[in-house]
């Protein structure tokens, strides 16, 4: 009796489970029909000129040598610019937990403000700051310490400068979190069998923290190859990355193809650097 | 070898709260001393402070002789076990235990081989390759011990070493633990909550409460004769009669000697019954060294290897006997809801103060 209960009500749960399978439906082709299919299309697009398939846009980038150079100062700016929020990020993350609690949600605040004020208000902020008869620029010259004004806007430095500050937050919040696991006692442990203080850090906390500052860098690294808003401001023209040439391709010679090829290439190289920190990762963690 | 250890006046403010008031303790060369008390007490604190992980606001530290309560942690040369191991889950078993050989410049080979004897002082050397998160939490524990020894510390702290373990696995490293310090002979300063363990591996015994050590003594100066009701209740399950004349319906008659000896000039003396020092009286004979009472059985509880009997005496004190479970013993045992009555040795018999005693020095 109470079994056959059981039964009807095991195959009522079933019934149930496909149900709530058959709800996820609807998102899923949402995100099909909205993000799925539109890379595919421009996949397409790639390989056809005209209408008819063919390789004429990677070709182009071959041929024509401006694109190396474009994709040169891509990777020259994220790879500085990722170096640089390294340098920066990662002692003043460390510094950040070493603080007492209510300290470092200050700080941490004050990492999370500039995060979600607009990238766009940031940049015109940096031009501003950075410009020829700017801020830093009139500090310098009133103290004497420069004749005439320095070139820092519409230039690989200023870029470089600008995009530093928007990838902090993205380098610094997940660092954080991973440090913050690390249990306090293990570098204590270290310094009571002897290790000095810098000894410890280096041993046991900088290794515990690797995988947290490799997430991060290469997060800001990927972030930075596609970035558009901030060069194409404060490099002014100067400095051409793959986004601005993307964005160049649509805008002005209106050829899609070009730039989703651009864009595919863009796409496969973050896809095997992913791919390679992964395998690499998954080396390390075991 | 091993160091002794001179604590004197040693105190710790977390800004108005008294984490350790005036600790004064000495511990000598090779001692087994165990810190108990409950939460909060301090215990941990005594020993980060021993340690150099935690700066005392007053006091004294000698090691040997040496002051020590300025000196870095990394020059103090103790080894210590965390509560919760803090084994390196970067390194592997051989690296975590010869990473203090390697700190102190030791070559690879005489470094794996003293790692390996380590490891086999705690039966361990088979999983020197073992990454740590593949060990049980017994096996952790082992491991910590073995990050401990092997740079020969002459003093090593443990911290609630055994606390993770189960009840079985405790008892067997609660020996190995044991066996270890003797052979080693080294100065142990040793934190637990559980009183069973304290008295099983000590060579004395500190009672913290509140920042204070309220007795240290040998295990069984500790249970036999608590300085005060507090660490009588802590140590051991007790039950409490009042000694004084109006004693509220319960008529104890103790020989003159006795009182002279434990009651007299104790504000509010408490007989303290421990349960298995309680007899159950079934002739009436009188025995001059005998303290009667009656009381009615609330319960008789078989438990295989012991015989629980909960007791109610006139003036509402609840007691709690325990017997062996031989026949001869079983049969004397009350029916439950009867009066009957008990007794206890003189020569068993310990009177405390109900008035808690402020300081007390050993
Ligand atoms: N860093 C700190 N800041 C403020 N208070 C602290 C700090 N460390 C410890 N305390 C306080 O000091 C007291 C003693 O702590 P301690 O850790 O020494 O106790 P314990 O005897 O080891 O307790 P447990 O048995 O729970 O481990 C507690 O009241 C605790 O809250
Ligand atoms: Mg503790």
């Amino acid at each position: 009796m109470s079994l056959q209960l059981n039964a009807r009500l095991l195959t009522a749960l079933e019934t149930r489970g496909k149900a709530e399978l058959a709800l996820m439906v609807l998102p899923s082709l949402m995100i099909v029909a909205l993000v799925i299919a539109p890379a595919i299309w421009l996949g397409v697009l790639s390989f056809s000129v005209d209408g008819a398939p063919s390789l004429a846009h990677y070709q182009r980038m071959i041929d024509n040598s401006s694109y190396a150079a474009i994709f040169l100062t891509t990777f020259q700016l994220a790879g500085l610019v990722t170096v640089i929020t390294v340098v920066v990020g990662y002692p003043t993350t460390y510094a950040i937990t070493l603080l007492p609690p209510r300290l470092s949600a200050l700080a941490l605040a004050c990492v999370a403000i500039p995060f979600w004020t607009s990238l766009l208000v940031r940049t015109y902020a940096w031009m501003v700051i950075l410009q020829r008869n700017g801020i830093l620029n009139g500090w310098l010259l009133d103290a004497g310490l420069i004749e005439r004004p320095l070139r820092m806007s519409n230039s690989f430095f200023g870029t470089t400068v600008g995009m530093v500050h928007i990838m902090l937050p993205f380098f610094i919040f997940p660092l954080y979190a991973s440090m913050r696991s690390i249990d306090g006692n293990l570098t204590r442990a270290a310094h009571g069998l002897g290790a000095t203080p810098t000894r410890a850090f280096l041993d046991v906390f900088l290794p515990l923290s690797k995988q947290g500052l490799i997430a991060g860098a290469l997060l800001t690294f990927v972030l930075c190859l596609g970035f558009y808003v901030t060069p194409q401001l404060l490099g002014g023209g100067n400095v051409t990355t793959l986004s601005i040439k993307i964005q160049q391709n649509v805008i002005v010679y209106a050829d899609w193809g070009a730039a989703s090829a651009l864009a595919v290439v863009l796409v496969v190289i973050v896809g095997l650097m992913l791919l390679a920190s992964r395998l690499l990762g998954g080396r390390g963690a075991d | 070898m091993a160091s002794s250890i001179e604590i004197a006046g040693l105190r710790k403010n977390y800004g108005s709260l008294s984490v350790l008031d005036d600790i004064s303790v000495s511990i000598k060369a090779g001692e087994f001393l165990t810190l108990l008390g409950p939460s909060g007490s301090g215990k941990t604190t005594l020993l980060m402070t021993i340690a150099g992980f935690v700066r005392p606001n007053a006091g004294s530290i000698k090691v040997d002789g040496r002051e020590i309560v300025t000196l870095a942690p990394h020059k103090r040369n103790i080894g210590m076990v965390f509560q919760n191991y803090a084994l390196f889950p970067h390194m592997s078993v051989g690296e975590n235990v010869a990473y203090p050989l390697k700190l102190r410049g030791v070559g690879r080979g005489e470094r794996d081989d003293r790692a390996k004897r380590a490891l086999a002082a705690v039966r361990m050397e088979q999983y020197a390759d073992r990454r740590i998160d593949q060990l049980s939490g017994g096996q952790r524990q082992r491991v910590a011990v073995a990050r401990a020894i092997v740079f020969e510390p002459n003093i090593i702290l443990m911290d609630e070493p055994l606390s993770a373990l189960d009840k079985r696995l405790r008892e067997e490293m609660q020996v190995e633990l044991k066996r270890l310090h003797e052979t080693l002979g080294r100065t142990i300063v040793y934190v637990t909550h559980d009183q069973k363990e304290a008295l099983t591996m000590s060579d004395r015994v500190a009672v913290l409460k509140s920042g204070r050590i309220r007795q240290i003594a040998s295990p069984r100066d500790i249970y036999d004769k608590p300085v005060d009701r507090f660490v009588a209740d802590f140590i051991g399950d007790s039950g409490f009669v009042s000694l004084t004349d109006r004693g509220r319906g319960v008529d104890l008659a103790v020989s003159d000697g006795f009182r002279a000896a434990h009651v007299t000039g104790k504000a509010d003396p408490l007989l303290l019954l421990r349960p298995e020092k309680i007899e159950i009286v079934s002739s009436p004979d009188a025995q001059p060294d005998l303290i009667r009472f009656d009381g009615v059985a609330d319960d008789v509880l078989f438990q295989g290897d012991l015989v629980v009997v909960h007791a109610t005496l006139a003036d509402g004190t609840r007691l709690r006997l325990q017997r062996g479970t031989r026949q001869n013993t079983m049969r004397d045992l009350p029916a439950v809801g009867s009066r009957f009555r008990m007794a206890i040795h003189e020569e068993d018999a310990w009177v405390v103060s109900g008035v808690q005693a402020g300081e007390h020095a050993p």
